[in-house]
């Protein structure tokens, strides 16, 4: 999960890594003047996505007279498909030089990816691509040895050696205790006084490890609307995403590449999903309020008009998955849709059977191919 | 011990967590499917038994009294670290573990240390292992499986099953099927497989199951080229409408700009003569017309 930058520099903060003095916005929300950083500012769109400088989402602000208008502009952006929830205010800090710095864990070979280049500021790949260094080198994923690998290639930046040598410390401690996945900076502000601090900070946490980092799961508990997916699998315990507002299948579906592979298919031909989900049929436990939810979720979205239940299972009996299916339908608080359902897997048979007897607007196919004809058919003539 | 050499109908397999409910579930299953289980581990369970396979409470003790080679780990995601380490640790030569949610940090511990051992790590998040009517190690559904000429490799289990049903359905089957896992940090990615599927004489075409994040498409690309791999290769690519910044369901299927995108993932695996599809249909469709003209 990638944090917000406001997130990110305050819990790099508690790592002792510097940034300027800022402070987070919701959007629309009051402020006293005497919260605020020393100005001038940089206010910058808060949203979990890189891009946001060429998506116009940073401007500079020199009175407070014209925070509220150029807060409101940037709140009005959608940025990467994310709309702008709110915004960092931080003051504007003069700078000697830029320089990028990152860690990341390397997928193939385990180890800790240590990245350093005095260009900073910029898209780094096509910078390198052109010429600007770029020092690498790999460690293990253990303080001192980030550190003894890292401190060559931080010795190549311009700035006091001390603070370099603490910027790189204080990564290597923060990268290990919140389990990153990667954590960038870029720029590394360097200050005339060879001073550093954080110029912007991508932070990219491994959702596995929420359970065991508490600070994380407090944040996005308290942040629904920053982090809606991983607030919504802390409590539900499923993956459950809005990909278009504006569709018109509802989705209940588990497995994550097969969901991501009927969204895909219903685009092909034509057809808006409106979500992704991976409802996990072996956590429902015999008890149907995870349905109960996403069924009332997909009933109350406002271009839904016929909701596709697809679940190939291995092992999940169908036929109590069914009558879990009937009872959540039976509890829905919203106007139920009509229903399609493909059934694969054990007792698919019998679960046909309690789907046909149950008096719901439900119909039922073995095969997929079959089941999206359906929804194709029956948006078609919903719509004459 | 190569994975060749361990896919084999009588390797003895050894089960940690074997007193579970899914993993007595599971024991069941696979020993139907022929799998040569031997033994059980459970921590303090010593002395119990699962449908007449004796538990153990360490790797130790159950590699001493059964000489299992191969482990399948039904443990719950936090402690799979400490129990893959406690496997690798008695000499298991294959560790397989089908657990979702293990911390990134945590695989790539068990990935370097399976790697000093020599040993062959496949998962986390894996449906597993299998080659029809030999050997099963995981969860792959009995209606998706059919011996036949088709290596199969998947990072999803779901798309998996739906693609295997598919083929079975068309007449066709799996000569091997290795689920790697969704997650960034895995104990085996696509591209080391090619030496298997290479040298296999069982597989005839190979099918990659992929999806958007990470870069293992893109590696799979890559090896084709470096290694001429001469079997044709297939591959579907799940994730083409999802949006960039949200992780879908699995670990892995995260994208940044263009890295690990749709796009970045079918140009390389076209470039490499991959032939990439778009539906689960157009895919077996391009496999039948790819056996039909060999």
């Amino acid at each position: 999960m990638l944090l917000l930058e406001h997130d990110a520099k305050t819990l790099l903060g508690h790592y002792g890594l510097p940034a300027p003095s800022g402070i987070y916005l919701k959007a629309g929300q009051n402020y006293s003047k005497r919260t605020l950083p020393p100005g001038p500012w940089m206010v910058k769109a808060q949203t979990a996505t890189g891009g946001r400088g060429n998506a116009g989402g940073i401007r500079t602000c020199e009175q407070t007279e014209t925070l509220d208008p150029v807060r409101r502009d940037l709140e009005g952006l959608t940025i990467g498909n994310l709309p702008v929830h709110g915004c960092r205010v931080e003051s504007r800090v003069e700078f000697e030089h830029e320089g990028y710095v990152s860690l990341s864990l390397n997928t193939v070979t385990g180890l800790v990816d240590i990245l350093v280049s005095p260009v900073g500021g910029v898209q780094i790949e096509s910078a390198v691509a052109d010429g600007a260094p770029l020092h690498r080198a790999s460690a293990l994923p253990e303080r001192a040895a980030i550190i003894a690998a890292g401190t060559p290639l931080i010795d190549t930046l311009e700035g006091d050696p001390q603070a370099l040598h603490k910027v790189l410390e204080d990564l290597a401690a923060a990268f290990l205790d919140l389990e990153a996945i990667l954590l960038e900076i870029n720029p590394l502000f360097i200050l005339p006084d060879g001073g550093c601090l954080l110029g912007d900070a991508k932070l990219v946490l491994d959702g596995n490890a929420f359970s065991r980092q508490p600070q994380i799961e407090s944040l996005i508990e308290d942040r629904s609307v920053d982090y809606p997916e991983a607030h919504l699998k802390q409590h539900h315990g499923f993956d459950f995403i809005v990909t278009d507002p504006n569709g018109a299948v509802g989705l209940l579906t588990t497995g994550a590449g097969l969901s991501m592979m009927l969204c895909d298919e219903l685009k092909t031909r034509g057809l808006q999903p409106y979500n992704f989900c991976d409802i996990r049929t072996g956590g429902l436990r015999d008890d149907p309020q995870r349905l109960v939810d996403v069924l009332n979720w997909l009933c109350c979205a406002s271009h839904t008009r016929v909701i596709l239940v697809n679940i190939f299972a291995g092992i999940t009996d169908l036929a109590v998955f069914a009558a879990l299916l009937v009872r959540a339908l039976d509890e829905l608080s919203a106007p139920v849709l009509p229903v399609i359902a493909r059934l694969t897997g054990p007792n698919a048979a019998r679960a046909t059977r309690i789907l046909d007897s149950s008096q719901l607007d439900i119909t039922v196919y073995p095969d997929l191919g079959p089941a999206l004809d359906a929804v194709d058919q029956l948006l078609a003539t919903s719509s004459l | 011990m190569n994975l060749s050499e361990l896919l084999c109908a009588d390797t003895p397999v050894m089960v940690q967590g074997a007193t579970g409910h899914a993993a007595r579930r599971h024991m069941a299953l696979m020993r139907r499917h022929g799998t040569n289980i031997v033994a059980g581990v459970s921590p303090g369970r010593a002395g119990e038994a699962v449908d007449g396979i004796d538990i153990h409470s360490t790797c130790a003790a159950a590699r001493a009294a059964s000489a299992a080679v191969i482990a399948i780990q039904f443990v719950p995601a936090r402690q799979v670290a400490e129990a893959a380490r406690e496997a690798l640790e008695s000499g298991i030569k294959l560790l397989v573990t089908v657990t979702e949610g293990v911390p990134v940090h945590d695989s790539a511990r068990i990935m370097r240390f399976a790697r000093e051992r020599g040993a062959i790590w496949i998962g986390p998040s894996t449906p597993g292992v299998t080659i029809p009517g030999v050997i099963k190690l995981g969860f792959m559904p009995d209606v998706s499986l059919n011996p036949g000429p088709i290596g199969v490799m998947s990072k999803s289990g779901t798309l998996a099953y739906e693609v295997c049903h598919r083929l079975v359905r068309a007449g066709l089957g799996q000569s091997t099927w290795i689920g790697v896992g969704g997650d960034p940090v895995k104990g085996t990615r696509f591209s080391e497989l090619l030496d298997y599927f290479g040298a296999d004489p069982r597989t005839k075409s190979v099918v990659a199951i992929g999806e958007i994040g990470g870069m293992e498409e893109e590696e799979l690309a890559q090896a084709i080229e470096d290694k001429r791999f001469g079997k044709p290769c297939h591959c579907l690519v799940a994730g083409a409408s999802a949006p960039a910044g949200k992780t879908l369901g699995h670990a892995g299927a995260l994208v940044h700009g263009h890295h690990g995108s749709f796009d970045a993932k079918v140009d390389a695996l076209s470039q490499a003569g991959v032939s990439v599809q778009h539906t689960v249909d157009e895919l077996i469709a391009d496999i039948q017309t790819s056996l039909a003209t060999a």
